[in-house]
């Protein structure tokens, strides 16, 4: 066998330092359950929703990290974003570990650098319910909440039930209300690790 | 020697305060550890008194705020402590965006209510302290997810993707006092660009971007506000302040030259996937012909940005050098499910949508003048094609259906233009020439090499 054939199979995770930061979950088949695929995807969707270019940032994050050779190119991360159930082209594949912490190791250190930005629009929502006003009040809120609507709508499968539950404007908006907070907490110290415990909650044995 | 310790973040501030282990403090290092506690206290910005107590309470505080923020993410909650830990400090769900942290005894009781930000900051003033290796070195990180079994309670929605519908949002506890201790700013990320300066500069401009063939009262030319936009490397989501705030370049020669690249680098990365309407973009391309700055025009358009090219011709270096008092070009660019791809100046459309007297934009007017037009050049083109790809041309009609003018769209156009009966139907636009009077209407016309023709309506088909 010649070494590109060996280069092309699953990177171990021990190869790279950075993805050993999460522990191996003890949970069946070793591989990432259902919610926690849908989860990362939909955390890497709000950022986009809040960076323009976000699937552009994602790619230069992972080599920035070190994990470009998990997340080589825009069609690798289709691929491994589609494992998310909800997505219309579901990939009918599960996210192994080493890609789901890659993922999630990126996702981090993007929201860390959108810090400023996720704390603004968490206090202009908590602000503007407390006056009962709505969303549209506050206009770099309001952008964030229809652009994550229009890409929650544009890539996920209408047919499926748990999409169907988001049909309505309002129902897409605390779900992408909800990203953002879990995206505040991904911004700290520890927020890799305790997003990443997080996603198996109720899944381990 | 008594040591202290402080975490601060914007709305909380943890403070420590103990001793060094006399054994294991060797002069060489500068930062002794901090091994004996005598007192914690823990500030909120709006809370006059600290909530404070001794290693007891240091501890509880830790496990219940690292729990209830693993809650927060999952949105599940369950017996997540250890029989034996300490229960003195609590946290309590009020809704998704309040939370309410109670002191039991043996502790001082006391109560906040905090949103999510608050909570956040504390869990991160926990978190530093956690991992300072010269804090309570044996206080540590510990996570682990619930099982299966200790899952008590799922917030409804969770089962399908997220935390149950945000209820009536409480009010605030009231800021009573100045926060005792000076806070200090948040550490500041290095940001991947630099951070959005003025984000609502961003309003003005969706309010500017015209439809094609906006209604006469829209006032599409993009207006140049020097200084709306004070950074000089601009974030990625303000690319299109760009195309608001600078000036644009005005020589017609440069324009057509940039555009003709333009439309050259966006055919060649376009992989026509399926789209189902017209998708339409202004774009904004600097001297050197990168593409710093692009918005969609149509809801469509935003949509499907994915399936155009325009996210990987992005330049997003020379996007975030870009110097706003550098003149830039913008284009209109129209992607049709019909695999055409539209370049034109920006300018000029926003141009001949204002001066909206001469140009017929009336759907049913265009849609007998199509036919028309249709059977005029099919009549006339006799040639067998000698060209490999599609030429198109913008061709100006006049309202009783005669052909007045064309103007080819790329190079093949250019080039093959003679091999098509245009010439002989029309005049070819050239620079410098005068528009020809009276009223017109705008067509996109294409020769396909395989011999079809192709006529639709220059600003896409109206609704």
């Amino acid at each position: 066998m010649s070494a590109t054939q060996l280069n092309s199979l699953p990177v171990d995770s021990s190869s790279s330092p950075i993805l050993d930061s999460l522990p191996n979950p003890s949970v069946a088949d070793g591989i990432c359950p259902r919610r926690a695929q849908t989860q990362i995807d939909l955390m890497l969707l709000a950022i986009e929703a809040l960076e323009l270019g976000g699937s552009e940032a994602i790619l230069l994050v992972a080599e920035e990290i070190g994990v470009q050779d998990i997340i080589k190119d825009r069609v690798t991360l289709w691929r491994l974003r589609n494992t998310n159930p909800l997505r219309r082209y579901y990939q009918r594949r599960s996210l192994s570990f080493t890609e789901a912490k890659a993922l999630v190791l990126v996702g981090c250190n993007l929201a860390r650098r959108l810090t400023v930005l996720i704390r603004q629009l968490l206090l202009a929502h908590q602000q503007l319910a407390e006056k009962d006003l709505s969303a549209d009040h506050h206009f770099r809120l309001a952008d964030y909440l229809e652009r994550f609507r229009a890409h929650f709508r544009s890539r996920m499968n209408p047919r499926r039930s748990a999409v169907m539950a988001y049909q309505s404007d309002e129902s897409l908006n605390q779900l992408a209300l909800f990203l953002l907070t879990q995206l505040l907490f991904c911004t700290g110290t520890y927020g890799a690790q305790r997003y990443w415990t997080s996603l198996f909650d109720g899944e381990v044995a | 020697m008594t040591i202290q310790r402080q975490y601060s973040l914007p709305n909380c501030t943890l403070v420590l305060e103990g001793m060094g282990d006399t054994l294991t403090v060797s002069p060489s290092s500068g930062r002794p550890p901090l091994s004996m506690l005598f007192n914690a206290e823990c500030y909120f910005s709006g809370l006059e008194k600290p909530l404070t107590g001794g290693r007891d309470f240091l501890e509880s505080l830790v496990t219940a705020v690292s729990q209830y923020a693993q809650e927060v993410l999952s949105g599940m909650s369950g017996q997540r402590s250890q029989p034996g830990e300490a229960t003195m400090v609590q946290l309590q769900r009020l809704n998704a965006d309040r939370h309410r942290l109670v002191v039991k005894p043996p502790g001082t009781p006391a109560e906040v209510e905090l949103n999510t930000v608050q909570l956040f900051d504390l869990v991160e003033a926990v978190d530093q302290m956690l991992a300072d290796t010269q804090t309570l070195p044996d206080l540590a990180l510990k996570l682990r997810p619930l099982s299966r079994r200790q899952v008590t309670r799922t917030e409804p929605a969770t089962r399908q993707i997220l935390p149950a519908a945000i209820g009536a949002s409480s009010l605030a506890v009231a800021a009573a006092a100045l926060f005792a201790i000076p806070t200090p700013q948040i550490k500041e990320p290095e940001t991947l660009y630099p951070r959005p300066g003025a984000t609502s500069t961003t309003a003005p401009s969706s309010s500017t971007s015209p439809q094609a063939g906006a209604s006469p009262g829209s006032s599409p030319k993009p207006t140049v506000s020097p200084g709306a936009s004070p950074s000089t490397s601009p974030d990625v989501s303000q690319l299109e302040t760009i195309l608001t705030a600078t000036s644009e370049i005005k020589d017609s020669q440069d324009v057509a030259k940039l555009g003709e690249s333009l439309r050259e680098k966006i055919a060649q990365k376009w992989t026509k996937s399926p789209i189902s309407k017209d998708l339409v973009y202004r774009l904004g391309v600097n001297r050197q012909g990168a593409i710093i700055g692009y918005k969609p025009v149509n809801p469509d358009a935003a949509i499907n940005a994915r399936e155009t090219p325009l996210l990987d011709l992005l330049d997003l270096k020379a996007a975030s050098a870009h110097n706003p008092t550098e003149p830039i070009a913008q284009y209109k660019v129209v992607f049709t499910p019909s695999g055409n791809l539209d370049v034109s100046p920006w300018g000029e459309v926003a141009a001949s949508v204002q001066n909206k007297g001469p140009e017929i934009t009336d759907s049913a007017a265009i849609k007998t003048l199509q036919p028309k037009l249709y059977d005029q050049i099919d009549k006339a083109w006799k040639e067998k094609p000698v060209f490999k790809e599609s030429l198109t041309f913008r061709v100006r009609v006049s309202s009783n259906g005669s052909i007045l003018s064309y103007r080819p769209e790329g190079k093949a156009a250019i080039d093959y233009g003679t091999g098509t009966p245009l010439p002989n139907l029309g005049s070819l636009e050239a620079e410098g020439n005068v528009p020809p009077k009276g009223n017109f209407a705008l067509f996109k016309v294409v020769f396909k090499p395989d011999g079809k023709l192709e006529v639709s309506p220059w600003r896409g088909q109206q609704p």
